[in-house]
């Protein structure tokens, strides 16, 4: 039966494309331009979310993981629908800093697969900054291509409606009216070759990004802790290819992403005597390129509609405060723009105005915009006035008004300009700053008061934010031990968009605290994951 | 051939021949003559599977069955489809004198009149039409749309004795009406509905042709049409859901409703949209326009629609203690039992009784749950049973009283209706032995025919995904052999089976039985019939154990 739903889709590849873009997280902040952002959902939005009993706990599962300092499990990729051999799956893909991978199917709660990488032991010493094992989550392959943001909520295929007719005598029904003659054989083109499949300069028509349609095969990227990428079938894990050798043993690596054909991720802390850079290696010849400097942030690179790669640097290193655009196939210097100061969150890239525009944080509390394509000085930049601001990674949206919106994690109590949507400030919050008419960044709003806040996930207007309940310190004397003992828990707010307001939150649900990215959803569904191994499923119950 | 000539040819003679025809419907037929009859696909209007007048094969006979003949085709296959099941009528009066004529249709727009004693082929009649298929032939979306013929005619038989018609709806989507004794055409084709698409199992009703369409095969909308032959109207209903494909067709009910199952799609009936559920669908007496008048959907209908679990399973309805009762499944593998009088209650969402979980744990699209069409009869105690066929494992939490091995690869699993205080329930009784992808099973004199299709339905690989069900190629090489079994109907226990006689899978064969015969076809063109040589003496065997 969903076959013919395939051949429907496939017919509307670029569409689907672009929307699976919008609907599934590939990679660290969903996408390849680092929004932390699900375009639409068919159930989340304010109102049902807001509505009491809708939007709840599903399940927990506990993975069996080995931690390592405080990483244990990344967020999971997702996928929305796998038409796989076992049948249709929604799956979330998640790693364990032990070498191991979870899939699991995020309707049911139940584990699709799992699989230990068999990675050489590393033969030093696990500390905070460099814990070893994998530090990097699991990514599904992702198209550069920014989708364009939805001005109407998202609405379910197969909608018709039914109606009932009958035909004149002899004239047979009344579909008979609407059927289109046959082409003239002369003229007829052969069959389309699927469009999926087919791309210009591709190398391998295999394994593309965005979806699970064509002829596969569609896979799945893993970095074990020895350095060694392992590419593998989605559907059962299995090995695509042998792994191939990309990092050295022990880096501590960051934002794994894939391409087309590339593979990239940021190695950090100068673990594993691993330079600190980006990295990256082309899957048809295993050639692995490296460029140097202390990147910064929690997300890694991230890249224009051109596949441009913009990076931010803190300091020191060959090119200190910078935001930086590379050449995604040499990893050439494009571009650059020094800052006074350290920058302290990822890039994220969006597309606004016709413009593709890239905004960083730097440790002033300053969230500067750039114009993707000149990076000579910030199209604007927000007031600072944030001691040691360190969002790690940004978010950002926009809305059906067309109006976008930055947001970011934010550590102690609110800065000038910013006004608590709910209750005083004193631990952390959530900030939305507003890019105005005018080309301005202006502050709009602070969530409630939360711990040790993560980078926010927004799916169709709705803001999640994490109260992580981790202990922050910036005493480096702090074990990973300690620092577990003096954590909380985690609890998840929802929050409207555009004013910050409180929706939902998960109250006590949560029984660990979380250190991990952003939280990944898409299709109706959060997930977190803590630090004791489990990961947590909110969404709407749907009767099985 | 230019019908347009024709039709002026045949104009007054067909009208003459109509005149004097009188197309009962198949089920009463079932029920009152003799010897057997096989019309309809699922065996009556209300899709059985329940050949009430068969006296020939029994538990105690059917130890003696054999290969009686196989007769190989010129059929050209489509994809995975070559044969569809087979429509018997005995006594059909040919210039050859009277004949037991095995009616098979061939995918490629052919039909075939086989003498049901020796397999020779009477005639055959290929439909010509001046419809070009497109380019490629197909419809543009491989297996699930094969093109030509995708739907079992049906026969309607005239007030004469030996007199029938075949009512059959050619790839052209035009409706074929054939002489049985010659094969014919006895008018010329009428317009029926689009070209190219996919209907399914013909059903003949109070002098009207049902059917219903799915897979939206040539870009056609999935409708349910209705052909009156009276005034020559066709009603529609539609679209719902990703079609309406159970493969026996839709049954009908004593006041005339056809049901169906329908495929993925949101079950919003609100706004007129009623995917993953099913629907009944009835002409008005007036307009003859097709009019919805009842719908079920399951509660968990959303579920259903996400894993593309559908419901496309044929209904099959039966009376029980004064009701008339319809029973249903999907690929979930869950059995509703409904009465017509109200098929999902007040809410539309609340049946008589929903089982458990019988098959498909996995939670599969392909190769797990049920498939094809249900069977149902009663025994001479009056116990009503309703028997499902499902492909895959047996669901690790469902038991039956009697089970007969381990089941793997699937298996037909038999239910007693029972009225527990005025509650109607299915109570699982047996499970049969295990059978490589069981298909719909027919019921002849307590014996339960069902066979292992050996055909590979996998849909994707965990590789390519669904590129795999792209080529045909890929399922035909990795398909086995068709096993045929004859299990007591009581227990399930089997009591013969074909061993290695069937040389090829079957894909939409299906079985019919009649006069001590069992048919079944295969995708290499082959149609089989299996039965006991000396039918007179095993049918006084039977007669003096009181066989029913």
């Amino acid at each position: 039966m969903k076959k013919m739903l395939t051949v429907f889709l496939v017919c509307l590849a670029p569409a689907i494309v672009a929307q699976a873009q919008s609907r599934d997280w590939y990679t660290d902040s969903a996408d390849a331009q680092r929004s932390a952002w699900i375009r639409q959902d068919g159930k989340i939005n304010k109102d049902s979310t807001a509505k009491p009993g809708n939007f709840q706990f599903l399940w927990k599962m506990k993975l069996k993981n080995q931690p390592k300092q405080l990483n244990n499990l990344t967020p999971p990729a997702t996928l929305d629908r796998l038409i796989g051999y076992r049948g249709f799956r929604m799956l979330g893909f998640v790693a364990g800093s032990g070498d191991n991978l979870f899939t699991i199917d995020t309707d049911l709660g139940r584990m699709e697969w799992e699989k230990h990488l068999n990675a050489a032991p590393s033969q030093k010493a696990s500390t905070l900054l460099c814990p070893g094992g994998m530090t990097t989550g699991v990514v599904r392959p992702v198209l550069t291509t920014i989708a364009p943001a939805p001005t109407n909520p998202l609405s379910a295929g197969r909608n018709t409606p039914a109606k009932s007719g009958v035909g004149e005598s002899g004239q047979g029904a009344v579909t008979l009216a609407n059927v289109r003659p046959n082409p003239p054989r002369a003229q007829q083109a052969p069959p389309a070759a699927n469009p999926m499949l087919v791309q210009q300069g591709r190398v391998n028509t295999a394994n593309l990004p965005g979806g699970q349609l064509g002829a596969g095969p569609f896979l799945i990227y893993a970095l074990a802790s020895d350095g060694m990428l392992h590419s593998m079938h989605l559907s059962n894990g299995a090995d695509y290819q042998p792994p191939v050798k990309f990092l050295p043993p022990g880096a501590n690596a960051v934002g794994l992403i894939a391409l087309d054909q590339v593979v990239y991720a940021v190695t950090t802390n100068g673990c594993g005597g691993a330079a600190n850079g980006v990295w990256k290696i082309d899957l048809a010849t295993k050639e692995v390129k490296t460029w140097k400097g202390n990147v910064a942030g929690s997300a890694g690179m991230a890249f224009g509609a051109d596949s441009t790669l913009y990076v931010t640097t803190g300091s020191g290193g060959d090119k200190p405060n910078s935001l930086v655009a590379l050449d995604p196939a040499t990893l050439a210097e494009k571009a650059s723009f020094s800052a006074s100061q350290e920058f302290t969150s990822s890039p994220v890239v969006f597309s606004h105005k016709s413009k593709v525009l890239v905004a960083a944080a730097t440790k002033d509390g300053s969230i500067h915009v750039f114009d993707g394509a000149s990076l000579s000085a910030p199209l604007t930049s927000s007031s600072g006035g944030i001691k040691d601001f360190a969002p790690g990674a940004l978010s950002s949206w926009q809305d059906f008004s067309g109006t976008r919106w930055i947001l970011a994690a934010h550590n102690g109590a609110l800065p000038a300009g910013f006004t608590a949507a709910g209750g005083a400030v004193t631990k952390g919050a959530v900030l939305a700053w507003r890019l105005g008419d005018d080309g301005k960044l202006a502050p709009a709003w602070a969530s409630r008061d939360l711990v040790s806040p993560l980078a926010p996930t927004i799916i169709n207007g709705v803001v999640f934010a994490t109260s992580s309940g981790a202990f922050g310190s910036a005493d480096g004397k702090a074990t990973a031990a300690m620092r577990a003992a003096r954590s909380g828990k985690a609890v998840i707010y929802a929050l409207d968009g555009t004013t910050g307001k409180e929706l939902w939150n998960s109250g006590t649900t949560i029984t660990s605290f979380a250190t991990a990215g952003a939280l990944s959803g898409g299709m109706s569904q959060i997930y977190l994951t803590t630090y004791d191994g489990t990961i947590y499923a909110f969404g709407f119950p749907m009767e099985h | 051939m230019n019908y347009r000539n024709l039709g002026k040819v045949l104009g007054l003679l067909s009208l003459a021949l109509l005149a004097s025809w009188n197309p009962l419907q198949p089920a009463q037929l079932a029920q009152s003559a003799k010897p057997a009859e096989w019309l309809t696909d699922g065996g009556d209007i209300e899709r059985t599977a329940w050949q009430r007048n068969e006296t020939i094969l029994s538990t105690a006979s059917v130890k003696n069955m054999k290969l009686l003949w196989k007769t190989k085709l010129d059929n050209e296959p489509r994809q995975m489809h070559n044969l569809l099941p087979v429509l018997i009528a005995p006594n059909v009066k040919t210039a050859a004198g009277p004949k037991q004529i095995v009616l098979v249709t061939g995918v490629s727009d052919n039909l075939y009149g086989l003498d049901a004693e020796t397999g020779a082929t009477l005639w055959k009649r290929h439909f010509e039409s001046d419809w070009e298929p497109p380019v490629g032939g197909g419809r543009g979306a491989g297996i699930l749309c094969p093109g030509g013929i995708t739907a079992t005619p049906v026969i309607g038989r005239g007030k004469a004795d030996g007199e029938y018609i075949v009512y059959a709806a050619a790839w052209d989507g035009t409706l074929r009406r054939l002489d049985l004794a010659t094969g014919k055409e006895i008018v010329p084709p009428a317009k029926f509905m689009p070209p190219n698409g996919k209907p399914y199992a013909l059903n003949l009703y109070n002098n009207a042709i049902y059917v219903h369409t799915a897979q939206g095969c040539g870009g056609n909308p999935n409708m349910v049409y209705i052909y009156d032959l009276a005034t020559e109207k066709v009603g529609a209903w539609g679209p719902a859901g990703g079609g309406m494909w159970g493969r026996t067709g839709g049954a009908i009910d004593s006041k005339g409703v056809m049901y169906t199952g329908t495929g993925d799609g949101p079950w919003n009936p609100e706004n007129g949209v009623y995917g993953n559920g099913i629907i009944g669908v009835k002409q008005d007496p007036v307009t003859k326009a097709g009019k919805l008048v009842d719908y079920y959907g399951p509660s968990n209908a959303e579920w259903l629609w996400k894993r593309d679990l559908d419901m496309q399973v044929s209904c099959a309805i039966f009376k029980y203690k004064g009701k008339e009762l319809m029973v249903d499944a999907g690929k979930e593998c869950v059995m509703y039992l409904m009465d017509t009088d109200s098929i999902g209650g007040d809410d539309h969402r609340t049946p008589l009784h929903r089982t458990p979980l019988y098959c498909n744990e996995e939670v599969n699209f392909a190769s797990a749950g049920v498939w094809g069409s249900l069977a149902t009869w009663e025994d001479a105690k009056g116990t009503r049973w309703v028997l499902s066929p499902f492909w895959g494992p047996k669901h690790s939490k469902f038991t039956a009283p009697i089970q007969n091995g381990v089941v793997k690869k699937g298996a037909v699993v038999a239910f007693k209706v029972e009225d527990k205080a005025g509650k109607y329930t299915l109570t699982p009784a047996w499970i049969s032995r295990d059978m490589d992808r069981a298909e719909p099973p027919v019921i002849a004199n307590g014996v339960i025919f069902a066979y292992g299709s050996g055909e590979d339905t996998d849909q994707a690989a965990y590789d390519i995904g669904l590129a795999y069900n792209h080529d045909a190629k890929n399922r035909i090489s990795n398909s086995k052999k068709a096993v045929l079994y004859a299990l007591d109907a009581q227990t399930g226990k089997e009591l013969w089976n074909s061993g290695d006689a069937i040389a090829s899978w079957s894909h939409w064969g299906g079985l019919s039985v009649a006069n001590g015969k069992v048919y079944i076809n295969t995708f290499d063109g082959y149609q089989y019939c299996f039965g006991i040589a000396n039918g007179v003496a095993a049918q006084s065997a039977s007669n003096a154990k009181g066989g029913r």
